[in-house]
């Protein structure tokens, strides 16, 4: 029997696994781990990929067409490729009822961050300020998983809001029109800054030089699709480390339904079903980790409750970054070529000052490089062949700006079960605030417009698109970190109050969330706790 | 007279489609007759000529284009009998239509005349008899020709066919695609009598003509062996594909009229139908009895016979193929969204790649949109105009979802795909005057779009509402 039981393989469960391994722990990883289909033709570029497929349309449309984006009311302008289903694909078990929330979830092996962007940012001290431990405390973790992930990223004006502590990897080298925008801001500096925005590279997990088995960002364009150079960072690769472990056993395939406990409410291990049908299995350890990423940890929690008698558990608290995306047009680069093998996703960052670091915004900017084009041109407002003329005579000027506002624990967004007639049990997702930070996003979609004016863009007004809440895939705040002793809360160590044995390490133990792409955190606060668990 | 009894002829316009074939009947005679007969065929185009193959002896090919000036002294011999066939018809401004229709048939006239010709027949056109000509300017075009033939002072005769059917009929394809389409409309009331004749009756009404000693100035209507009214003619059309019979709804015609007709004079006829074409819909085209007539055409053939389809295949034969064919139609309408996004016809590949993908497009109930599709499924510029009111009135709509993956399966697809997911670089003055042209072209095509859909979709929408109600 292993002394640790990790629910979930994604970014938060690799690394506190590794984390005790290294420390010399058994550990055993529990998981529905669906798997990543191998990337076909790893040398070939984006545009080559689709020469050397047998069959490209269903590479990159699917089945039947079914990943085509068709024009929709809230269509956004992509969409993820056949070669991520597996990321976002549900066992039959799983059923959330959505209200005023359309969150993303994921049973793949690797989590979520399979499909993620790598932005990594480290919080300032005051973020932490509702945390119970310091900035001090975090930071040597932050360096732990930067130098196990690699993390590109430079000192420069974004410094300010979001420390340079971690051992950063050079940047790769931008494309230019990123180059474009950062060499304007560099000459509008003073303008900008004075009002407020500023500009840098983004910190991402990519690799601009080998690391171990993973080789360095070819420059393939095809990031999307799946990287087949294991440049860009996902879990699962910490996970095919991990298993060579002698400590280290994986179980994927398995489904788990809540907590085992005992007396006293001591948890002793897990209730699973394996995800192709069978008899529930009971899986033993000393401690229970959740890691199962915060919504599903949540209902993990919410249904170990339910078994012991209490159905009617809410959490409040549920938090998701406001996220608007801004497309911008750079008309000087009107007419100009796009080189489509190039690194695929932003490469600057930006932050909007505030005044009052808690409500600062922070954003991304991706110039247009590989992209489906099919989704952004039925987007433009002309018949479909102008479109698509007018598009690629505008495509090397085109860009999104994605900025994300911080959000707060309120009561009236909450996670809760429903428990049917027959015994199932639904996670129900309710967001009743969405309101009241719309003033804040207006500001901050007005000032984001503004800067990108300066410059030298034009980003319509009518296109920036405030995305339903869930959309930011940031989620956290259900069972938070504290040092006050309340029912349904953890400790900072991780361990949920009124059990023994449970932990939280991933997101639903935040007790806020801050506008910063928070993955790099997750990583570096579960390794936190798993260096610090006796 | 150089040869045999038989006076000569002269036969314009003998590329066309009732040409063609009174061609061949001429060709046919003159291989089983003992006597052979001069003929002249005035054509405009030399590369027609080498179409016609080595002519028979005695015959001759003069080039002549009616449009133009001059005709060449010897072209019409003495005594010859001209049947004049050249006309310009379809989608063509009036100026062209003038040119051709009346000076042409005016310059012929006068040479014929100055020739000493016995007998000049004209084949005008039945739409000469519509009251309705409003943005008819081809049946404007033939009236006014008909006048120039009876004023020219030379024996004539003027012959107005109806609706001519045959292999190759334009009209004959256009109603068939109407009755036989996916949707079940009626242009107009439907209840406009037609009465269609088969081109080989017409060819032998016409020779029988041109033998026949001269008349003295004649208006005659030329038609086939039984009427009906347009929607009856559909529905046989529909029997004689062996398709289930369906009752279409009418689309009112008066307001599409009016707005094609206004937006011709802006834009021209660029448009895929003209105001004049939909004249046929709202006036009668049958043929007032006449002696003569039955004379040159004593059993002209029935309905029946004139649609009648060697190769239409039997129900049983349809139901295994209706699959087949679905995909057939899929890959029909691929082809022309693909040249319409991308100018070049698709490769096979991708468009197994559209028709395995359809499915994703999903169904739609909704009328207009089945329009939409109806119409861009015919031709490039059906399909801009189409898209054109669809990104304003049904922008997710089945025509958008449609060209969307079109567009979907060309961006993934080998080797095209780079026309498609690339830049297009060029300086950035190109490209701005690029970007302004193709706001020029689209405010155009919106417009045009505006203009012909806009009333078929307030048509609908009443008529869609009608339903609801009965
Ligand atoms: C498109 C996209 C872009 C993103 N970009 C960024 C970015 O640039 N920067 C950033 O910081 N973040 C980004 N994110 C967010 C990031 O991916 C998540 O924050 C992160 O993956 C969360 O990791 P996690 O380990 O907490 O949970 P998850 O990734 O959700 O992992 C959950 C794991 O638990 C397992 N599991 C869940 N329930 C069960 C169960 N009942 N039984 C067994 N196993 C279970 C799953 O199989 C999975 O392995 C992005 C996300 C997406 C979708
Ligand atoms: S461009 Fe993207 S897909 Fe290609 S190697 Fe770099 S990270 Fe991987």
């Amino acid at each position: 029997m292993a002394r640790y039981l990790v629910v979930g393989s994604g970014a938060t469960g690799v690394h506190f696994a590794q984390t005790l391994l290294e420390r010399g722990q058994t550990v055993e990883l529990v998981d529905v781990g669906f798997e990543r289909p191998p990337a076909p033709h790893p040398d070939a570029d984006f545009p080559k990929l689709k020469d050397l497929l047998d069959e490209p349309e269903r590479y990159f449309l699917g089945d039947e067409g079914r990943d085509v984006v068709y024009p929709a009311p809230d269509a956004k302008p992509y969409g993820f490729p056949p070669s991520k289903g597996y990321v976002f694909r549900r066992p039959g078990e799983v059923s959330i009822v959505e209200r005023g929330f359309s969150p993303l979830v994921s049973y793949a092996r690797g989590g979520l961050a399979e499909a993620w962007t790598g932005g990594s940012y480290e919080l300032r001290d005051e973020e932490l300020a509702e945390f119970p431990f310091d900035g001090a405390a975090l930071r040597p973790h932050y360096a732990t998983v930067a130098n196990r992930i690699g993390v590109t990223g430079v000192a420069d004006d974004l410094k300010r809001f979001s420390p340079f502590t971690a051992p950063y990897l050079e940047p790769l080298p931008m494309d230019p029109h990123s180059a474009w925008l950062h060499a304007r801001y560099d000459r509008r500096r003073q303008s900008l800054n004075a009002a407020g925005f500023h500009l840098g590279r983004s910190r991402v997990a990519v690799l601009s030089r080998d690391l171990g088995e993973r080789r360095a960002c070819g420059e393939l364009g095809r990031c999307l699709w799946g990287c087949p150079r294991g440049a860009l960072y996902t879990p699962s690769l910490t996970l095919a480390d991990l298993v060579s472990n002698p400590n280290f056993t994986y179980r994927p395939g398995l489904f788990v339904r809540r907590v085992l406990t005992a007396a006293g409410q001591r948890a002793v291990g897990v209730v699973a079903v394996p995800v192709g049908g069978g008899a529930e299995v009971e899986l033993r350890a000393e401690r229970v980790v959740l890691a199962a990423g915060a919504l599903a940890t949540t209902q993990l929690y919410l249904q170990t409750w339910a078994a012991l008698g209490r159905t009617d558990v809410a959490l409040p608290g549920l938090m998701d970054n406001r996220h608007v995306m801004i497309p911008f047009v750079n008309l000087r680069r009107i007419g100009r070529d796009v080189q489509l093998a190039s690194y695929q996703y932003h490469m600057l960052a930006m932050a909007i000052d505030t005044g009052d670091w808690r409500r600062d915004v922070h954003g991304q900017v991706s110039a247009l490089k590989a992209a489906a084009v099919h989704p952004i041109v039925h987007s433009l407002p002309f018949d479909l062949r102008t479109s698509l003329r007018v598009f690629r005579r505008m495509r090397a000027a085109l860009g999104v700006a994605n900025i994300w506002l911080s959000d707060t624990r309120r009561s009236e967004n909450v996670a809760r079960l429903q428990v049917d007639r027959d015994g199932a049990a639904r996670l129900v997702l309710e967001y009743g605030d969405d309101s009241s930070d719309l003033p804040a996003t207006h500001q901050a979609i007005a000032r984001t417009r503004a800067a990108l004016g300066e410059l030298g863009c034009v980003a319509p007004g009518g296109m920036a698109r405030i995305l339903p809440r869930g959309s930011s895939v940031h989620y956290a705040g259900t069972i938070p970190m504290g040092d006050a002793d309340l029912e349904h809360t953890t400790r900072g160590d991780g361990r949920v109050r009124g059990f023994d044995g449970l932990y939280v390490v991933d997101g639903a133990g935040f007790p806020w969330l801050p506008a910063k792409n928070l993955t790099f955190t997750l990583m570096a606060n579960a390794t936190r706790i798993a260096s610090e668990l006796d | 007279m150089t040869a045999g009894a038989l006076p000569p002829l002269v036969v314009t316009g003998a590329s066309g489609f009732v040409g063609r074939r009174l061609v061949a009947a001429l060709r046919e005679r003159a291989a089983r007759s003992a006597t052979p007969r001069d003929v002249t065929l005035l054509v405009r185009d030399p590369a027609v000529l080498a179409s016609f193959g080595t002519l028979p002896p005695h015959w001759r090919a003069v080039r002549a284009d009616l449009a133009a000036a001059s005709l060449a002294a010897d072209a019409i011999p003495r005594d010859s009998v001209v049947l004049h066939l050249a006309a310009a018809t379809g989608r063509l401004n009036p100026a062209v239509m003038r040119a051709v229709n009346v000076d042409g048939t005016g310059r012929l006239t006068r040479a014929a005349r100055d020739a000493g010709a016995a007998h000049f027949i004209f084949v005008s056109s039945i739409a000469a008899s519509f009251r309705n000509r409003r943005w008819y300017h081809y049946a404007e075009a033939k009236l006014a020709a008909e006048h120039l033939v009876a004023d020219a002072g030379l024996p004539f005769t003027i012959v107005r066919p109806t609706m001519v059917f045959g292999a190759g009929s334009p009209v004959q394809e256009g109603l068939e695609r109407i009755a036989a389409g996916g949707l079940p409309v009626v242009p107009g009331s439907g209840n406009v009598r037609v009465q269609p004749i088969h081109v080989d009756d017409l060819v032998a009404a016409l020779l029988a003509l041109a033998d026949a000693p001269p008349p003295t100035g004649a208006t005659i209507e030329v038609g086939g062996g039984e009427r009906c009214t347009l929607r009856d003619l559909l529905a046989h059309m529909r029997a004689a594909r062996g398709l289930a019979p369906r009752s279409p709804w009418s689309v009112p015609l008066a307001p599409v009229r009016g707005m094609l007709g206004a937006a011709e004079t802006i834009i021209g006829t660029r448009l895929p139908v003209t105001a004049g074409q939909l004249a046929s819909f709202v006036n009668d085209s049958v043929a007032a009895p006449n002696a003569l007539v039955d004379r040159l055409l004593p059993h002209p053939r029935p309905l029946a016979a004139i649609l009648a389809r060697p190769d239409a295949p039997t129900s049983g034969f349809v139901a295994a193929q209706a699959t087949d064919s679905a995909d057939q139609a899929l890959a029909a309408e691929f082809g022309i969204f693909a040249r319409y996004l991308g100018r070049a016809a698709p490769a096979a590949r991708a468009t197994t790649a559209y028709v395995a993908s359809h499915p994703s497009v999903g169904a739609s109930p909704d009328t207009l949109d089945l329009w939409l599709v109806a119409v861009a499924s015919r031709s490039t510029f059906g399909c801009a105009l189409a898209d054109s009111y669809a990104r304003l009135a049904r922008p997710q709509g089945t025509l958008r979802r449609k060209l969307v993956l079109t567009l979907a399966v060309l961006e993934s697809s080998p080797v095209v795909h780079a026309a498609y997911d690339t830049a297009r670089p060029s300086s950035a003055a190109s490209a701005w005057v690029a970007l302004a042209a193709l706001g020029g072209g689209w405010a155009l095509r919106t417009a045009c779009a505006v203009a012909v859909f806009a009333p078929l979709h307030l048509a609908a929408s009443v008529a869609g509402r009608e339903r609801q109600r009965g």
